[in-house]
């Protein structure tokens, strides 16, 4: 009799076994992300001698966020003498995004926090692309509802069960609950708290931050270690803030400058009407919603799928010129433009490759740039995962999750069915070693990924498996810049801002962090300068 | 050995109880009236039992073989019964007959087991020994198999895993038996080979059961289904008893008996009160029954109708049954029907009507939710004169107060003036509407003669709200905080 009723407790659990093992399908998919293949030709560096010059006034290195926006701010200027360089095959960087049959969806960067007071640059971005429709009577902007994201936000699987937002409630000790309102009570004072110059201590675009030394001498220390001096001890706090740090800055909080970390929640205080300030903007492809916006109004002045292989600043005859050298991946012609200035959007790491003086001698601040990589994986469903009483929400995290959880690509759009729908899993390798997790993230197959991004989603959703239809794998090897201890107010960071001769540099790796308002600023910032240049002389 | 075999007897007797329970279950689940169904399986079962007993004296050679085969076969049929049954239960004709069938064999096949296993033991036991120990054991296996059948097998396995899993038990008894009496079988490999092409069979049944599952599930219906089908958006079930009823996704959309009720509210009192109608716009309703009181009006000239789903717009063009009841309204040469998601469909519309009719149903989720938010009325605001009406069914005042006046408040909030009405549908109990507008509304007088249920006296009483259903304050409804949905889950959560 005990046999027969455990024979029937194996058969239960054996389902399972079977189940795997007999439906183990191989799931079809493509790797695809940053093109290293054409990003390593760079660390060789053997290309032919040009064939043709051209001359054109400015040369734009890079299509991210921060080289579109630069090339936008021309052509708002009516200035179309110029040219954007991408190495890739369609713009973006990391902003980048994809679609298929089901629906659009992000490789990468894919919402934006209501705009600090401090955001103007952005603020009149999104003006004119219609993402601010006006403002009422308070003066607070009207976002366009159809962008501002849908409820249900967020919800977190913890102890087992789903609960409504990413902090931690369901199953958690009082004594945590109070430490963590304790808190986001403390970062919230934080973000009126001014310097003595009258600037808010923590502020976006973070150029606008206070320069007071007393918020200044947060870089000096970790976030792990700053939560230790202020007696932050629980567990679920300290989860719940490393949670946040490898969301936006893809680093741990023992290895992150607590300037940094603080400023993930004492920078934002934006405001609209309407809505509340936790919401976010938001579209099914991410933000390559933006990309595609710019990239639409300054395409006549952009060349894809160039790689920018030498920059050499020249002096002949007592006038100061440039050459930019470029490798047509296509044709593989090289040719050789003659340009006045220069606004180098790439990140900067790929500077010690391409501008010549410093391939012999790197700058001082060399080595102090680190990048996290990441896996951005678009997953296909035939169906959405069943939910529980906390239904599926746009962003979906698991307490115990390696990853940060999965974004609903379909969540934005209004049809009231849609039973397919693409996730988008994101995966920050945070590694102490950034190095080393690059090579190990790269050196995997598709299939060693596959494997691993249903083993994070059957931890949330048993049924998974059979639902996934394909599976994108996108690697960024160089996604973020690292705030680590000491980068942020640092003088290297500070030297690597100036421009070089002709060439002015542009990129979210000149904040120390990766995040859309600090890549437009960067971009406007460079452009403006480079028109006041030109028109000097 | 033969302790064995008693083992294999314990085995049996809950396998063939648990048969009988699975066919008692599934007749109830599908029929209904479970102690007719579940009294009478048993009936037909244990006489069953009875022809098998009887046919067991005509084995007179290989008695053990037999056994064997009877195992295999009760393993087969029985474990296969709740998944055939599940999955024909809506493409055969009598139903009753090929479940019976299935008891009859069912219960003949493990009327053979005792009989054929007592005959295989008697030499090895005193012949009172051998009552004794096999009935005792037998009638233990029964009690096993009904307190596990409700407590562990139904709930965790459901009926299908449950029959594939004991169908395994069964061949595996007859594996056994193979195994232990090889030297006395004849033949045992061509025996092995089908026991094992069973057992093969059972298992991938009882791994994909869940996805067999998938196709078969009727359940919760109280009349006979007479039309089921899933289409990309939705389940429709039409089941006929005294009445016709329509249920998406299970829920009851209308009873034939008093679906009137609800659709001349919806309609007569928004449209009554415009002079001369002529463009109308309805969203949702694909069942043709709002188009059926709107074609009372012979002023009107072009009815769009935009329903999501085209399998529902469809058989009620179509099917005898459903058009005798819209009237063939959607036959109508006013009417133009488009299958497309009417928020989707109203971005791109700048078309101006006289008067629109929203029946989307209820905003049980966040998909549905965002047909009531802001955003969408917004939308339809820019299709609207400042003369047009818009009636809207906004579930009921009584059951979901809140979010019966969520729906108004949200369409205030837009500047639409509202006109809050209910009526009673027996089948829906306590519903509400309202009309919504640019310009004031006043309470039409030249109601329809003929209508069942609206006339100048109801439609007075429809606009008066009691205490218990009157305005409360609620948030407005927006996509980014679906707040909506939120109060109809509460709501309809503490009435279900």
């Amino acid at each position: 009799m005990i046999s027969l009723a455990s024979l029937g407790v194996v058969g239960i659990s054996g389902i399972k076994f079977l189940k795997t093992t007999f439906s183990s399908k191989r799931i079809p998919g493509r790797m695809i992300g940053a093109s290293f293949d054409r990003g390593h030709l760079l660390i060789k560096n053997n290309f032919e001698k040009p064939t043709r010059e051209i001359e054109i006034s400015t040369v734009i290195v890079g299509g991210g966020i921060s080289g579109l926006s630069a090339a936008y701010t021309f052509t708002q200027n009516n200035f179309f003498d110029y040219i954007l360089l991408e190495l890739e095959d369609k713009v973006g960087g990391n902003s980048s995004s994809a679609e298929n049959k089901i629906t659009p969806f992000p490789l990468g960067a894919h919402y934006i926090p209501l705009l600090s007071e401090e955001s103007k640059l952005a603020k009149k971005l999104f003006e004119e692309l219609g993402i601010i429709e006006g403002h009422d009577k308070h003066d607070l902007p009207i976002y366009n509802e159809y962008y501002v994201c849908s409820d249900p936000h967020e919800r977190l699987l913890i102890h087992g069960r789903w609960q409504n937002g990413l902090i931690p409630e369901e199953g958690i000790p009082e004594t945590d609950k109070k430490e963590i309102k304790e808190f986001l009570d403390k970062v919230s004072e934080l973000k009126n708290l001014k310097g003595k110059d009258n600037k808010r201590a923590f502020a976006i675009p973070m150029e606008e931050s206070s320069t007071d030394s007393k918020f200044k001498k947060l870089d000096d220390i970790s976030m792990k270690t700053y939560l230790k001096q202020n007696d932050f001890n629980s567990k679920y706090l300290e989860w719940y803030i490393n949670y946040c740090c490898r969301d936006d800055f893809g680093m741990t909080i023992e290895n992150i400058s607590a300037w940094a970390g603080i400023h993930y929640f004492a920078a934002r205080n934006g405001k609209g009407s309407e809505i509340s300030t936790t919401d976010i903007i938001t579209w099914p492809e991410g933000n390559g919603w933006i990309v595609n916006k710019l990239y639409s109004k300054i395409k006549k002045n952009c060349l894809n799928g160039k790689i920018v292989f030498n920059i050499e600043n020249m002096n002949e005859d007592g006038k100061d010129f440039t050459y930019v050298d470029y490798y047509d991946v296509k044709s593989k012609a090289v040719t050789r433009i003659k340009t006045r200035k220069i606004i180098y959007a790439a990140p900067r790491f790929t500077a010690f490759r391409t501008i010549k003086s410093w391939r012999v001698n790197r700058p001082s601040w060399a080595n102090k740039l680190e990048y996290s990589p990441w896996m951005v994986a678009n997953i296909s469903l035939s169906n959405k995962p069943v939910s529980s009483e906390i239904p599926l929400s746009w962003d979906n995290v698991n307490f115990d999750g390696r990853s940060l959880g999965y974004v609903v690509a379909t969540h934005q759009n209004l049809k009231s069915k849609q039973e397919k729908s693409v996730l988008t899993l994101y995966w920050p390798l945070t590694d102490r070693d950034s190095r080393q997790a690059r090579t190990k993230a790269l050196g995997k197959s598709h299939q060693q990924w596959t494997s691993e991004i249903i083993k994070e989603l059957d931890a949330m959703h048993p049924e998974i498996e059979s639902l996934i239809t394909n599976i994108d794998v996108c690697l960024w090897g160089h996604a973020m810049i690292k705030p680590n201890v000491g980068f942020i107010w640092g003088n290297e960071r500070e030297n690597m801002n100036k421009h070089f001769n002709n060439i002015y540099f542009a990129h979210s790796d000149m904040s120390g962090f990766s995040i859309f308002e600090e890549a437009h600023y960067r971009g406007v910032k460079a452009s403006e300068k480079v028109l006041k240049e030109l028109n000097n002389g | 050995m033969s302790q064995a075999l008693l083992l294999s007897v314990a085995i049996i007797a809950t396998c063939g109880l648990v048969y009988e329970l699975i066919a008692g279950a599934l007749a109830s689940y599908l029929l209904g009236d479970s102690i007719t169904q579940f009294s009478i399986i048993i009936g037909v079962y244990l006489f069953s039992m009875g022809i098998g007993s009887y046919v067991s004296k005509y084995v007179n050679k290989r008695l053990l073989a037999t056994f064997i085969q009877v195992e295999f076969l009760v393993g087969l049929i029985g474990g296969v019964s709740a998944t055939v049954l599940f999955l024909l239960f809506e493409h055969v004709s009598s139903f009753r007959i090929l479940l019976y069938s299935f008891v009859v064999i069912i219960g003949t096949l493990v009327g053979l087991e005792i009989p054929l296993l007592m005959r295989i033991l008697k030499d090895k036991y005193e012949f009172k020994e051998l009552i004794s120990k096999v009935f005792t054991i037998d009638y233990i296996g029964a009690l096993f198999a009904s307190i596990l059948f409700p407590l562990v097998f139904a709930p965790y396995l459901g009926l299908m895993r449950t029959g594939f899993l004991f169908g395994i038990f069964n061949v595996s008894v007859g594996l056994w038996t193979i195994k232990i009496f090889k030297k006395d079988l004849i033949g045992s490999h061509m025996l092995k080979g089908s026991g094992i092409g069973i057992l093969v069979l059972l298992v991938f049944g009882f791994i994909f059961s869940n996805q067999m599952m998938h196709y078969a599930e009727t359940v919760k219906y109280q009349d006979p289904i007479i039309y089921n089908k899933k289409s990309p958006y939705q389940k429709v079930v039409i089941t006929k008893g005294k009445d016709l009823r329509l249920f998406l996704n299970g829920n009851l959309q209308f009873s034939s008996s008093d679906e009137y009720r609800y659709h001349e509210a919806l309609v007569h009192p928004g449209l009554a009160a415009i002079e001369n109608p002529k463009e109308i716009l309805v969203l949702g309703g694909g069942d043709g029954l709002a188009v059926r009181e709107i074609l009372k009006y012979e002023s009107v000239e072009k009815i769009t109708l935009v329903d999501l789903d085209p399998l529902m717009t469809k058989i009620f063009t179509t099917n005898n049954m459903l058009t005798s009841l819209n009237q063939n309204s959607l036959n109508s040469k006013k009417v133009e029907v488009i299958n497309e998601d009417a928020f989707i469909w109203l971005r791109n519309n700048k078309k101006k009507y006289d008067f629109i009719v929203i029946d989307f149903p209820d905003p049980s989720n966040f998909s549905l939710g965002k047909l009531y938010t802001t955003t969408f009325f917004k939308l339809l605001k820019d299709n609207m004169r400042e003369e047009t009406l818009l009636a809207i069914q906004s579930t009921s005042p009584y059951f979901a107060r809140k979010s019966f006046w969520c729906v108004g408040n949200t369409i205030e909030s837009i500047g639409l003036k509202i006109f809050p009405y209910h009526t009673y549908v027996p089948s829906f109990g306590e519903w509400g509407y309202f009309i919504a507008s640019k310009s004031e509304y006043v309470l039409p007088e030249n109601i329809k003669p003929n209508l069942k249920y609206v006339n100048n006296l109801t439609l007075q009483r429809m606009f008066r709200f009691p205490p218990d259903m009157d305005m409360v304050k609620t948030d407005v409804n927006k996509l980014n905080n679906q707040i909506l949905v939120r109060y109809f889950e509460t709501e309809w959560g503490k009435v279900n």
